[in-house]
């Protein structure tokens, strides 16, 4: 015996599974707005096995378990950073010998910055590209972005011993215990990247087109942070400090800055960088996921 | 011809405890917009002329019906009667425009697998993916994913790409799936009319077996023949709205004689 949701006791049926399942399920006239965010969090952290599989079940189908696939991942950004290098030396004259250092410091910031890209772009993609799953299976949607940002966290992965070994080889800048704070700001970049993909994969929903404007976008943003330059000259006391607060609107100035900071200059970087890069993640997480779990239900009616 | 058995038929209905699937004065409207794909630029040009974005198609109107546990209801109607709309509904993909669904039990729907998600994974990944989603663990999927494979009878196949499937084995795959997937309610929408007879025999067989264990059966169907023998209970939609609800033979009846075809050897054989 035992008591259903209402009081009312049933009887067990000669088939005898322990866990005879008296959830009850409510389905009300509610398309937009938010449900029991608690319950959703359960719901999401119960069927996160499931976004493991299918993030690594695109990994498998794009062959990126492979080693040839592994290696283009880490062939790809730095061939990527091989061409901002040029880039580089061209624009301020510096001579190629001497670039070693440079071309480090340009895979630092770039290889983080491509996990933010990827984790958008595949996130722009992950409810409209969902298609069978998402029109005949209920479950928390804001699965979807997620596995596609955990997709791009272990394609993120494998440049980290590149550029490990480019800065032994390239660069005489020092290896220290504060390269450990580049786990904060990492962490904060994988947030910060959930959030977004959430968003992005929400307003694709609305506007198919949306993700034709993705790359632009998001190489402008590049442009605007800290992945191919250092933020020092817009630093407090450097040459351009008075945009120094500007600055801090691009979520990205402090933690690809916090970043490189820790990683290639092994120093603690200045609070401002902690805090507003942590407030950044935090809003746009907030944002992103419950514009998307708003909107959600909506879903498997307009893809 | 082959006929299922009727021995579901013989399970008891049991009024005395909360129904199974209740639903209240379900609506659902879809809202589907002018252009097949909605774009930002669209939207702008559409600002610039002033049209209304949305067509509404009212795919179900104020349908209330209660499912007792121990039913197997039938659900037949025409093409566009909004049957395979219900079964979203029932399985909580699609959300009410208005009104409300109570569902008690984990759901199991033939509807998730039809076709497989991604048919480059191989049959198994897509198994595994479907458990996953529908909140099984990790291990339950692994063990059940054999059983499936077994039932199915599609041998190396499970490990090969969904797209070397032929229709058969993928429909005998997609069934397969749910059955195994330990049903309280377990909805068919269309799925017994693919595989050969042998292993209708065995659906067959499988879903009697299932029916004394789940506590309600969906049957959607234009095989009248396979909702005769199946079910306890029927309902007939057209256009969103409940015609009739009635044992199935009532049904069947009703609904030939509105088609003005009557139990002609097309609506008997296409089981």
């Amino acid at each position: 015996m035992r008591l259903l949701r209402g009081g009312v006791i049933l009887a067990k049926t000669a088939d005898q599974r322990p866990e005879l399942r008296d959830e009850l399920h409510v389905y009300d006239a509610r398309r937009h707005g938010l449900p029991d965010l608690r319950q959703y969090v359960r719901d999401l952290i119960g069927r996160w096995p499931f976004a493991a599989e299918f993030s690594r079940s695109s990994i498998r189908s794009a062959n990126t378990d492979t080693v040839f696939g592994q290696l283009w991942l880490v062939l790809n950004p730095t061939l990527l950073a091989v061409v901002y290098f040029i880039l580089v030396v061209i624009l301020t004259g510096k001579k190629i010998s001497e670039g070693g250092p440079l071309l480090v410091q340009i895979c630092s910031g770039l290889f983080l910055f491509t996990l933010l890209q990827g984790a958008a772009s595949a996130g722009a993609g992950s409810v409209t590209g969902g298609g069978a799953l998402i029109s005949r299976m209920a479950f928390p949607r804001l699965l979807m972005p997620l596995a596609a940002v955990r997709t791009a966290f272990y394609r993120f992965l494998p440049t980290l011993p590149v550029f490990f070994l480019l800065k032994l080889v390239f660069s005489d800048t020092p290896w220290g215990w504060e390269m450990l704070l580049g786990v904060y700001f990492l962490v904060l970049m994988v947030i910060f990247s959930a959030g977004l993909a959430a968003f992005l994969g929400a307003l694709q929903v609305y506007f198919r087109d949306a993700s034709s404007f993705l790359p632009y976008f998001l190489r402008i943003w590049m442009y605007l942070s800290p992945v191919l330059w250092l933020p020092d000259p817009f630093m407090p006391g450097g040459s351009k400090s008075e945009l120094y607060l500007l600055m801090l609107f691009n979520p990205m100035f402090s933690i690809c800055g916090g970043w490189g900071e820790a990683i290639l200059s092994s120093k603690v970087s200045s609070l401002t960088f902690f805090i507003v890069g942590l407030a950044w993640s935090i809003v746009m997480l907030l944002v992103g996921s419950l514009f998307f779990v708003a909107r959600e239900r909506d879903f498997s009616v307009r893809i | 011809m082959i006929f299922l058995s009727a021995s579901s038929q013989g399970k008891a209905v049991r009024t005395d405890i909360p129904p199974a699937v209740s639903i209240q004065d379900l609506s659902i409207t879809y809202r589907t917009t002018f252009e097949k794909v909605p774009t930002l630029r669209s939207a702008i040009v559409r600002l610039g002329r002033g049209e209304r974005a949305v067509r509404q198609i009212k795919a179900i109107q104020n349908l209330s019906f209660d499912v007792p546990v121990g039913t197997s209801l039938g659900i037949i109607g025409a093409n566009g009667a909004g049957k395979s709309t219900l079964m979203r509904a029932v399985a909580g993909v699609l959300a009410p425009s208005s009104g409300r669904i109570e569902v008690r039990g984990r759901i199991s729907s033939l509807l998730a697998l039809g076709v497989g998600f991604n048919s480059k994974l191989t049959g198994r990944e897509n198994v595994v993916l479907g458990g996953l989603a529908q909140g099984m663990s990790r291990s339950e999927v692994a063990e059940r994913a054999n059983q499936i494979a077994e039932f199915a009878d599609i041998g190396e196949f499970m490990d090969m790409p969904l797209i070397t499937y032929s229709s058969g084995m993928a429909a005998r795959l997609a069934f397969s799936v749910g059955v195994h997937m330990d049903p309280d309610i377990l909805m068919i929408d269309e799925a017994l009319s693919a595989g050969d007879a042998a292993f209708r025999v065995k659906a067959a067989a499988k879903m009697e077996e299932l029916m004394e264990s789940a506590r309600a059966m969906f049957l959607v169907s234009h095989s009248l023949g396979s909702v005769r023998d199946m079910c306890n209970d029927c309902v007939w939609l057209h256009k969103g709205k409940l015609m009739l609800r009635a044992d199935p033979q009532t049904c069947i009846d009703a609904y030939t004689k509105f088609l003005e075809v009557g139990e002609n050897a097309f609506t008997m054989e296409d089981m």
